[in-house]
């Protein structure tokens, strides 16, 4: 639709110009502004993809369709219990990406974020959360754009997609998360300071990042052909 | 009635103002009141409950503060040296309990946002201005009690079969939980289509949504976004002019309070004071009211 891709391209202006604002601002202040600068930032590249959504005037169909993907990926983790520090939360979004490509994905993984936050607490890491979980989605959305992905996947690329999921999550999700640590909890951000804070978050990441592959293993392809199904069933995005 | 009941703009309003104002500023008289305000907010809030995540975070401002010399080795005042030679300063101590001060204080401020500003609160906000997203956001609100509630009964026909989750492998249990999941999904999605369905015939996006108000923004909420901009104003302004300067690294220098200096730390501290205020003030009109029948 072209005459949505100048509201697209103003907004991204728009917030690209807030965020290089904001950081003028933090230089001028100085001090600890930068934490506050950080968080503008994030939020700068978030809110323009709600933007998008909003202006798009979603049917009542997209709108349900996101709401039961992310309460699925939030709720996800009742099923697993029994296991400590399971979470299959991030593969669930990345299998929303999948099926339904990168701006649904990443709607699905920052609402997902936002809503597991109303639940446990927002913090200051809220908004760091919305952007990793929602790059998640969206990395593994272009997957579906790119049309390497369409309803279940051969043996070779469940594998693939299982270890690559792992490996998003503790190289990109994980730190985009410790950052926000870096922010708000070191005084003075020195290369040994990244490295304890980036060093322990690792061991966390690796966990969260094994789980993301275990859920993607198990879970890709049942779900993957369940909205596959819904999808050509019912005609939507 | 206390600070909760006002308007959500005027919460929001005063939670962004705090938590900026707060990490901001470094003089450690501003910072010591905008911690001692927040605890005092959350120990209005909760009580006992209240006095415990205080302590806690008390001991999270030590932690960080101790932890910042290892990293930072700036300062002149040298404590002792570890490592063969890495200087302990009494500086980067400071400048770490400064950051340690404003993360506890951040801490608290959200732990006193999750108790008054509420998802319905924010939902009521946003609605207007984004309808779509915050309808997604409600939806997902009551969807995940309802899904958990849903992978109960699952597991449990599950158990009844013979297949329960607290029996076999590690490798059963975890295809039991997929298979949760995936029967949870098949449910989940037949369910959407028939509330979509459901919300078209009802006329969803035929005129523009109006929400369950029950929020209106009165003489007092006026009153409280006034002393709050008139605030934030003067104590930004005191800020920006340097009157609450501090340098911790490499010596530690703090000024001592010029007039422009009070000024904002009185602005400052009567922002971080409202909700309690108002809070204690109402407790009190509240058992004054109570003794005298």
């Amino acid at each position: 639709m072209p005459q949505l891709k100048g509201w697209d391209r103003a907004v991204w202006a728009i917030a690209f110009a807030a965020a290089a604002a904001s950081v003028a601002t933090g230089a001028v202040v100085g001090g600890r502004s930068y934490v506050v600068v950080s968080a503008v930032v994030v939020l700068c590249a978030i809110v323009p993809c709600f933007v998008r959504f909003e202006r798009r005037r979603p049917q009542a169909r997209e709108v349900v369709m996101l709401a039961v993907l992310c309460a699925l990926a939030v709720a996800a983790r009742v099923a697993f219990v029994w296991l400590p520090h399971f979470k299959p939360m991030l593969g669930i979004i990345m299998i929303a990406g999948m099926a339904f490509g990168a701006s649904p994905g990443f709607l699905v993984g920052s609402l997902s974020a936002l809503v597991s936050n109303f639940i446990f607490g927002q913090g200051p890491w809220t908004p760091w959360q919305m952007l990793a979980y929602g790059a998640c989605g969206l990395v593994f959305g272009l997957l579906a754009n790119g049309g390497y992905v369409r309803g279940r996947l051969g043996a070779g690329k469940l594998l693939a997609v299982s270890i690559a999921g792992g490996l998003f999550v503790v190289a990109v999700a994980g730190p985009i998360l410790d950052t926000s640590s870096l922010f708000f909890m070191v005084s003075s951000i020195t290369p040994e300071a990244m490295l304890a804070v980036y060093g322990a978050g690792f061991p966390v990441n690796l966990m969260h990042g094994a789980a993301t592959t275990v859920t993607l293993l198990l879970l890709a392809n049942p779900l993957l052909g369940k909205l596959a199904r819904v999808k050509r069933k019912y005609g939507m995005f | 009635m206390g600070f909760d009941s006002y308007h959500p703009a005027v919460l929001l309003a005063f939670f962004t103002g705090a938590i900026v104002l707060c990490v901001i500023v470094q003089q450690p008289l501003f910072q010591a009141a905008g911690f001692a305000s927040a605890a005092l907010c959350l120990i209005c809030l909760r009580g006992r409950e209240g006095w415990k995540t205080v302590a806690a975070m008390l001991a999270v401002l030590a932690v960080l503060a101790c932890l910042n010399p290892l990293f930072n080795t700036g300062g002149e005042t040298v404590l002792f040296r570890y490592f063969g030679g890495r200087p302990y300063t009494l500086q980067a101590l400071a400048y770490g309990a400064s950051t340690g001060c404003m993360f506890a204080t951040v801490m608290l401020w959200f732990a006193c946002y999750n108790r008054m500003v509420t998802s319905d609160k924010l939902t009521y906000l946003f609605g207007g201005i984004a309808p779509a997203v915050t309808l997604t956001l409600t939806m997902v609100l009551r969807l995940v009690p309802s899904y958990q509630r849903k992978v109960q009964q699952i597991v449990q026909a599950r158990s009844c079969i013979g297949k329960s989750s607290a029996r076999g492998g590690l490798r059963q249990r975890a295809e039991g939980g997929a298979l949760t999941l995936s029967a949870l999904t098949t449910w989940a999605l037949e369910g959407a289509v028939t509330t979509a369905d459901s919300m078209r015939s009802r006329g969803y996006g035929a005129a523009r949504r109006t929400s369950f108000a029950k929020h209106r923004f009165g003489a007092r909420d006026a009153v409280a976004a006034a002393v709050l901009a008139v605030c934030a104003a003067v104590a930004i302004a005191c800020l920006l002019g340097g009157g609450a300067a501090a340098q911790y690294i490499p010596v530690i220098a703090i000024p001592p309070l010029s007039p422009l200096g009070w000024a904002g730390f009185a602005a400052f501290l009567c922002f971080m004071l409202l909700p309690s205020a108002i809070q204690v003030k109402g407790d009190l009109t509240w058992r004054f009211l109570r003794s005298r029948i």
